[in-house]
């Protein structure tokens, strides 16, 4: 008899992916726990790529302050917009920025006045991954003084980064608190500092704000700044020291030098170089102090070794405190042009008497010619007076003196050689009040020179001069030259005036404040 | 005739062999899936971890980066401090890191309408800054400490600025943060290490961030 076999059937194929399953559920639970964790790090990525974009804002901003608001003069502002009289955004108008013509306003009672603000917008620039990122600058010139010259600036970026298209809200609150992404609108705050056209970095997206103001670099904020060689006196008894005329318990009567060994005697006669070392040689002397006493910080652009004890890049380093010497020093110094805008009066005919006018327009003259001895005629209005004096040919002082008086500022543009001879330059006056630039040379060789017992109170900026000072002479004020030397020096002397820290037209621009903007 | 009926089963020996072929396979099953979840139970930790320390690191980062002030302080609200330089602090127990930040805000007052505004720009001596009036804004100081929590019941690192504190890291009983200032004390390194109690003293992940502050030291 034939007995029918059963079929057998296996289940192995049913538990297999039974167990699957399970270890599939129970890594999907985990995964979905981790990966958002994981995504938060590359959202917090965006948002540190926000803050870097904003500080990139503040740098193009900072780069066309350099090109535009240094010198006399404003430049065009190309590609900064501004919001027009009717409304409309366009193109920055000329005096804009400028003290007298921009509307200008008392911001909750600050005597601080503020001109109107110009914009860079919509600037693009792509993080790492590709993601889209737009900054928006704003920026404002801030008046603290009367003088058209002195400004600071306020800039403020808003940079937006672009977050994956997968962003999601963090569940941890402090995450949130934080970052605060903007995941689907962008919080109504930062509408203000979204200038012009609309940023089009879709959401979702991070912002971030960052704000800094920012202070001018004046010409003359050390005693003798130099672009290649400093050679201080030989003599032994050359010294540099400092004082203040804005302060009697600085200076001497008027506010004029209160003599060598006074206690008005301050000790910020400070003189730096530009120069670095050779390549093959990167410790050796740069500036050439030959024993002189420095009553103040002397700075080099490196040369000195940090293994040994000694300055390497002073030579003659006796009469100097070790302790103010630094090598960590570069300042960019550029020449400075000549207004090209406005009235520009021939030179006074019958007597050589210049006439200012308010400091906030000053009195234009130009000589076609050189320029020799000349007087200024009393300041009668209100506050200050000054003039411009724009020399084609020398300034060169051979007889009589260059007289200025009180609460007037000469201000001179000189494209050819200056030779004060032996000669007093404006004595009496404040070093502040005759400011001498030397223009661009375009390679001529050009000098400053003095020498015998000349007396000299005046701030001279010549990045592209070559000063040389010879025998006695004593200078009251400040240089700013390619090159200084002083040969001799006898019982004279070189005195800072520390009140020409705030005068003159800017060279170029630093970070005064920093602050992230991190409530709005 | 007589139809048989199958009679089906499993014979004993077949029993004890697929009962030990199961057993083998459940148990590795069982074993796989015991050391899956521990794996990504280690990888959540992990995540959970660097998410804290991370944003530590940013918060602490963005307030020193703008400081115009560093220094350590053992008291409670920051009364005396200790200027930070060419030296490394650890913010533990009863050392807090004490920041000074230029004064920026109209108010530091959370629940005040123009606590979000900023100040104005004022000038003093021909030197421009917030403030109102003629004075500029004096210095906000901010704290970052380590302590006990009470209503969290854990230790926590907060950040405290006025009377606003905010818990900026929870569970940070294993957290440790440094600050190391260099010799000029115009940059600083902070470094926040994770230590897990279950190994020991080894160290499983170091965040650090190198900063350079913005802002000249008035401290």
């Amino acid at each position: 008899m034939k007995t029918r076999s059963t079929p057998r059937q296996a289940s192995a194929l049913l538990i297999t992916l039974g167990a699957l399953a399970i270890l599939s559920i129970a890594a999907a639970y985990t995964l979905r726990r981790v990966t958002p964790r994981f995504q938060m790090s590359s959202q917090a990525a965006a948002w540190q790529e926000a803050r870097l974009a904003a500080e990139s804002g503040i740098d193009v901003a900072l780069a066309d302050l350099s090109r535009n608001a240094t010198g006399t003069q404003d430049g065009n502002w190309r590609g900064w917009q501004q919001k027009q009289p009717n409304g409309l955004i366009g193109p920055v108008l000329s005096n804009t920025l400028g003290l007298v013509n921009s509307l200008l306003s008392l911001l909750g009672g600050s005597p601080v006045k503020v001109s109107s603000p110009i914009f860079l917008d919509n600037l693009q620039s792509v993080s790492p991954g590709n993601r889209p990122t737009n900054v928006d600058v704003q920026l404002w010139a801030v008046y603290p003084t009367p003088s058209p010259y002195y400004r600071w600036f306020r800039l403020r970026a808003m940079a937006t980064c672009a977050l994956p298209p997968t962003a999601t809200s963090t569940f941890d609150s402090l995450e949130a608190t934080l970052r605060r992404f903007s995941l689907r609108d962008v919080r109504p705050q930062l509408k203000k500092d979204d200038v012009g056209t609309p940023m089009n970095v879709p959401t979702p997206n991070t912002s971030r704000v960052v704000e800094v103001l920012v202070e001018p670099v004046l010409p003359f904020e050390l005693a003798i700044l130099t672009d290649q060689s400093l050679s201080l006196g030989t003599s032994g008894t050359w010294t540099v020291d400092s004082f203040d005329s804005r302060d009697p318990m600085k200076s001497g009567p008027d506010g004029l030098y209160p003599g060598k060994g006074s206690a008005q005697v301050q000790s910020h006669g400070n003189i730096a170089n530009n120069a670095g070392r050779q390549a093959d040689s990167i410790y050796g002397p740069l500036i050439s102090a030959n024993g002189c006493v420095v009553h103040g910080a002397v700075a080099t652009n490196g040369g000195d070794d940090p293994v040994t004890d000694g300055h390497e890049n002073i030579a003659g380093a006796t009469g100097i405190d070790a302790s103010q010497i630094r090598s960590d020093f570069y300042r960019e110094i550029k020449p400075m042009a000549r207004p090209t805008s406005g009235i520009f009066l021939p030179p006074p005919s019958i007597m050589p008497f210049y006439v200012a006018d308010d400091e906030s327009h000053p009195t234009q003259y130009l000589v076609s010619g050189d320029l020799h001895n000349f007087g200024v005629a009393p300041w009668t209005g209100r506050g200050n007076g000054a003039l411009i004096i724009m020399v084609n040919g020398n300034f060169d002082v051979p007889t009589s003196t260059v007289s200025i008086p009180p609460n007037i500022t000469v201000q001179i543009f000189v494209r050819g050689n200056i030779d004060f001879h032996n000669r007093p330059i404006n004595q009496g006056g404040l070093a502040g009040q005759l400011q001498i630039y030397g223009e661009e040379t375009n390679g001529e060789p050009r000098i400053l020179r003095a020498f015998g017992n000349a007396k000299i109170n005046a701030a001279f900026y010549g990045p592209q001069y070559d000063v040389h000072l010879m025998d006695a002479v004593d200078w009251t004020g400040a240089i700013v030259a390619r090159s200084f030397e002083m040969v001799g020096g006898g019982n004279g002397g070189f005195h800072y005036d520390e009140a020409l820290g705030v005068v003159g037209a800017p060279i170029g621009f630093r970070i005064a404040r920093y602050v992230e903007d991190v409530r709005e | 005739m007589m139809r048989c009926r199958a009679i089906s089963g499993f014979t004993l020996a077949e029993m004890i062999i697929a009962m030990a072929g199961t057993t083998v396979i459940v148990g590795a099953l069982l074993f796989s899936s015991v050391e899956l979840q521990r794996s990504l139970h280690a990888s959540e930790s992990y995540a959970s971890n660097q998410s804290d320390q991370r944003r530590l690191l940013d918060c602490l980062s963005r307030d020193m980066r703008r400081s115009i002030g560093v220094a350590t302080t053992t008291t409670l609200n920051g009364s005396t401090g200790t200027r930070l330089a060419n030296a490394t602090a650890t913010i533990e127990d009863n050392t807090a890191l004490l920041l000074t930040l230029p004064g920026y805000y109209q108010s530091n007052t959370p629940t005040d309408t123009n606590y979000d505004q900023p100040l104005s720009v004022v000038t003093t001596n021909n030197y421009v800054d917030y403030g109102s009036g003629t004075e500029h804004a004096p210095g906000v100081p901010v704290i970052f400490r380590k302590e006990y929590i009470v209503d969290e019941g854990c230790m926590c690192f907060v950040r405290i600025e006025g009377d606003s504190q905010s818990i900026i890291v929870k569970h940070a009983e294993n957290f440790h943060l440094t600050v190391a200032m260099s010799a000029d004390g115009c940059s600083g390194t902070v470094q926040v290490t994770y230590l897990s109690p279950r190994f020991g003293s080894k160290t499983l992940i170091t965040m650090r961030d190198e900063i350079l502050l913005r802002n000249i030291r008035l401290d």
